[in-house]
């Protein structure tokens, strides 16, 4: 396979004019370079993407190299169902005179804020899980720190999921969003 | 039935050509390069957007001392370790950089290899707060790097063919573009693959998605999550469009029509929920398919209208010398 070019258009000013990508087809080297890339960086993109069975975690081998260098597949945005509840996350800070506040995520516009806020708002989707557990004491020891008065910090703080279950939408056009629920999943105490 | 050995031969013969045509016509029949410069700009704009929006939160989400410390930064390859706020808003730094020579088109191959490898380093300091969009964003910059971007509207034009060249392409084999190309449509097809929840079937997954708090961006609008005839035709839209964009991206007469759609679908998106980088990323991708031929035609007809307008000029300045 050459690469036939039309005379008439590759050149501009009398000259030909082909790109370093399009040249490395006139080489049997770089015709095999090229084949090379092509199958295996659509077999990268393709097969992660095969649904989860036995077959498909005994070749997960396969694509690694792809995810390690960071071309990763993973396309199930809002499914199977996008998730039925809205998620939050905040803490109640105590401190030693008694009084307590409330601290929440940052909150930006609407415009370029909102390029910032989904990374704040993917951060509490992940840190109320379980399985994060090992981030919590981290989290509210930072949260501690940024909230000191006269160099003191809180003497308690007490992280919280917040949600609101929201049904589906009614035949009659009538969406149902419950309030917010809370449930406090970890307490730091300063002086433990 | 029986088949000659002759006969046999010529059908596999008959066969090899045929394949190879194909194979000629989808990886290295040479066409313009302008769909490859517009999803270069895109793609440019995209990493701007990214490297700006996360200079402001470095300190609280990627510093030594932020929310997620560098222990539990993931073990996975990181390409350059990026621990401190100085050396994440150096790596910024540059991404701000990547991103201008890549819009101008100077070098973008080996910018949108360096952006990448920044963008993976970036992300994967904190994998807390990475979206499908910041991931879609860095698979299609390393893409793209295995394309010949820099081929029309690009300062590397100029600095090759002089300056009358920038409003000219290169012809360029396609085989690079083909993966940006499947990497599009797989993320289409698998979006709608996996879609086979009740509330997607039953036309009111849109309204649950747009009431999530913690994904809208300018609040809820009542006639998209309480109007059952907008929300069913939003909801079965989405699936049809997903799925028609991950099959028929391929029938060159259906392309126009679909990437109008797609851009609609992702501006919409964009526009009413925190989704990030995810629908400019798709539009640098979808920008892949537009008509090479067709954008040649308007380019030509453009440089055929200026060269008259100079002609008749220069016409006029020598009559008015000549009077």
């Amino acid at each position: 396979m050459t690469l036939r070019i039309p005379a008439e258009v590759v050149c501009h000013h009398g000259r030909v004019d082909l790109d370093a990508h399009s040249h490395a087809l006139h080489s049997r080297f770089g015709k095999l370079r090229i084949g090379i890339v092509i199958v295996v960086g659509s077999f990268w993109i393709l097969a992660p993407n095969m649904p989860s069975s036995g077959v498909r975690s005994q070749l997960d081998s396969l694509w690694r190299p792809a995810e390690e260098i960071g071309l990763v597949q993973d396309w199930g945005v809002f499914s199977p169902n996008p998730r039925s509840q809205s998620l939050d996350v905040r803490a109640r800070l105590e401190y030693d005179d008694g009084t307590t506040e409330i601290w929440d995520v940052p909150e930006f516009d609407a415009g370029f804020g909102a390029y910032r806020s989904y990374r704040w708002h993917k951060w509490q989707e992940r840190i109320r899980l379980d399985n994060r557990e090992i981030h919590w004491k981290p989290t509210a020891a930072w949260i501690a720190e940024r909230n000191d008065r006269d160099g003191v910090e809180p003497a308690r703080i007490i992280l919280i999921r917040r949600w609101i279950d929201h049904e589906p939408l009614r035949p009659d056009g009538q969406p149902i969003n419950n309030g917010w629920n809370e449930f406090e999943f970890y307490t730091w105490e300063r002086d433990s | 039935m029986s088949v000659s050995s002759n006969e046999l031969r010529s059908e596999l013969q008959h066969v090899q050509t045929v394949i190879g045509d194909l194979g000629y016509r989808l990886f290295v029949s040479p066409r313009s390069a302008w769909p490859l410069a517009f999803a270069r700009i895109v793609i440019g704009i995209a990493i701007l957007g990214w490297a700006t929006s996360m200079w402001f939160d470095v300190a609280d989400l990627l510093g030594e001392n932020a929310i997620v410390g560098p222990d539990f930064t993931n073990d996975i390859n990181r390409w350059i370790e990026l621990d401190t706020e100085t050396s994440v808003r150096i790596a910024l730094a540059v991404l701000v950089a990547s991103s201008f020579a890549i819009i101008v088109g100077w070098r973008p191959t080996i910018w949108l290899g360096v952006a990448f490898v920044l963008l993976v380093a970036v992300q994967r300091r904190n994998e807390l707060i990475v979206n499908s969009g910041d991931v879609i964003l860095r698979n299609i910059v390393l893409l793209l790097a295995f394309t010949p971007t820099g081929a029309a509207l690009s300062v590397d034009r100029v600095r090759k063919h002089g300056r009358d060249a920038f409003f000219t392409s290169a012809q360029v084999a396609p085989w690079g573009m083909r993966l940006v190309q499947l990497q599009i449509m797989v993320v289409y097809l698998f979006a709608f693959w996996s879609k086979g929840g009740e509330l997607w079937r039953d036309g009111t997954a849109v309204s649950t998605a747009f009431r999530l708090t913690d994904l809208q961006r300018i609040g809820e609008l009542d006639i998209i999550v309480g109007n059952i005839y907008v929300v069913a035709f939003l909801t079965w839209s989405t699936l049809i469009l997903e799925l028609a964009l991950g099959t028929l991206l391929w029938v060159k007469r259906l392309r126009p029509i679909l990437i109008v759609l797609a851009v609609i679908l992702h501006l919409m998106i964009d526009s009413l929920m925190l989704v990030g980088f995810f629908g400019l990323a798709m539009i640098a991708g979808l920008m892949t398919f537009l008509d090479a031929d067709r954008l040649d035609e308007a380019f030509a007809h453009r440089a055929a209208g200026r060269a008259r307008t100079r002609s008749v000029d220069g016409q006029t300045k020598t009559d008015v010398r000549a009077a």
